[in-house]
C-alpha cells in the first residue's frame, strides 16, 4: 500500500503544482518591488509545501527500509512513479513514456499557439505549463492504468 | 505472433499469478501482461517461466500466424 502511494503519479502532480504556485507566489513579490514581503496566504502556502515535503521524505524513507528491492532515491533525477522492478514494469513505463512523448509533440505546438490569443502574462504561461503538466501525469497515469489491469 | 499456455498450465498447476511471479522471481503485473499477450516477455524470462512448470520453453510459448 506504501509502495503504491509512494509510487503515484499524484504525487508528483501534486509536487509540480505546488512549485507552480510557489514560482507564482515569487513573481508576485518581484512584481509588487517590495523584496521578502509574503502576503499571510503565501506564508501558510510555503509553511503546507515544508510540512508536505517533510512527510514525503519520511515516507520515503520509511518505504526504502520497508521494500530494499524497489528503492526510490530522494535526490535521483528518475521519477518515483517509474516502475522497474522487473521487465514488464519497465515495458509498461516504456509504453507510458512513449504516450508522453505523442502527446507532447502534439500539445507542446498547440500550446505555443494558444498563448499567442492570450494577453501575454507570467500567470498565463504559468497556467499554460501547469495544464501541459496536468496532461502529461493523465496520460502517463492512464497508460499505467491501462496496463496494469490484469 | 508469440502465444503462450502460461494461463492455462497455471490452472493445471493450481498456481495463482502470485504464485507464479514468486516462482519466476517477477510481479504479478508481469504475469497478467504474459498471459494477456500484451508483452512478449525476454527470452530469460520466458525459460523461467518453462522452467517453474518444467516444461520445454516451446510448450509454453509458440509462435502462431497472424491469419490463423
Amino acid at each position: 500500500m506504501l509502495s503504491r502511494v509512494m509510487r503515484s503519479p499524484l504525487i508528483s502532480t501534486t509536487l509540480f503544482l505546488v512549485v507552480l504556485g510557489d514560482i507564482y507566489l515569487l513573481m508576485k513579490v518581484i512584481e509588487s518591488g517590495e523584496p521578502y514581503q509574503l502576503s499571510t496566504t503565501g506564508r501558510i502556502y510555503n509553511y503546507s509545501l515544508a510540512v508536505f515535503l517533510c512527510l514525503w521524505y519520511t515516507l520515503v524513507i520509511l518505504h526504502n527500509r520497508r521494500s530494499p528491492k524497489d528503492r526510490i532515491n530522494i535526490w535521483g533525477i528518475i521519477p518515483p512513479e517509474f516502475r522497474e522492478v522487473d521487465e514488464g514494469q519497465q515495458w509498461i513505463t516504456f509504453k507510458a513514456c512513449r504516450n508522453v512523448y505523442i502527446y507532447y509533440s502534439i500539445c507542446l505546438p498547440c500550446a505555443a499557439l494558444a498563448l499567442l490569443f492570450f494577453p501575454s502574462s507570467y500567470a498565463n504561461t504559468l497556467m499554460m505549463l501547469g495544464l501541459l503538466g496536468l496532461g502529461q501525469y493523465a496520460v502517463y497515469s492512464l497508460t499505467n492504468w491501462k496496463y496494469s489491469r490484469v | 505472433m508469440l502465444v503462450n499456455n502460461v494461463r492455462e498450465l497455471r490452472a493445471r498447476f493450481r498456481w495463482s499469478q502470485q504464485d507464479l511471479a514468486d516462482a519466476i522471481e517477477a510481479t504479478r503485473q508481469t504475469v497478467g501482461l504474459i498471459e494477456k499477450g500484451d508483452y512478449s516477455p525476454s527470452i530469460t524470462l520466458a525459460l523461467r517461466i518453462a522452467a517453474a512448470f518444467k516444461l520445454p520453453v516451446e510448450e509454453v510459448f509458440y509462435l502462431k500466424e497472424e491469419d490463423e
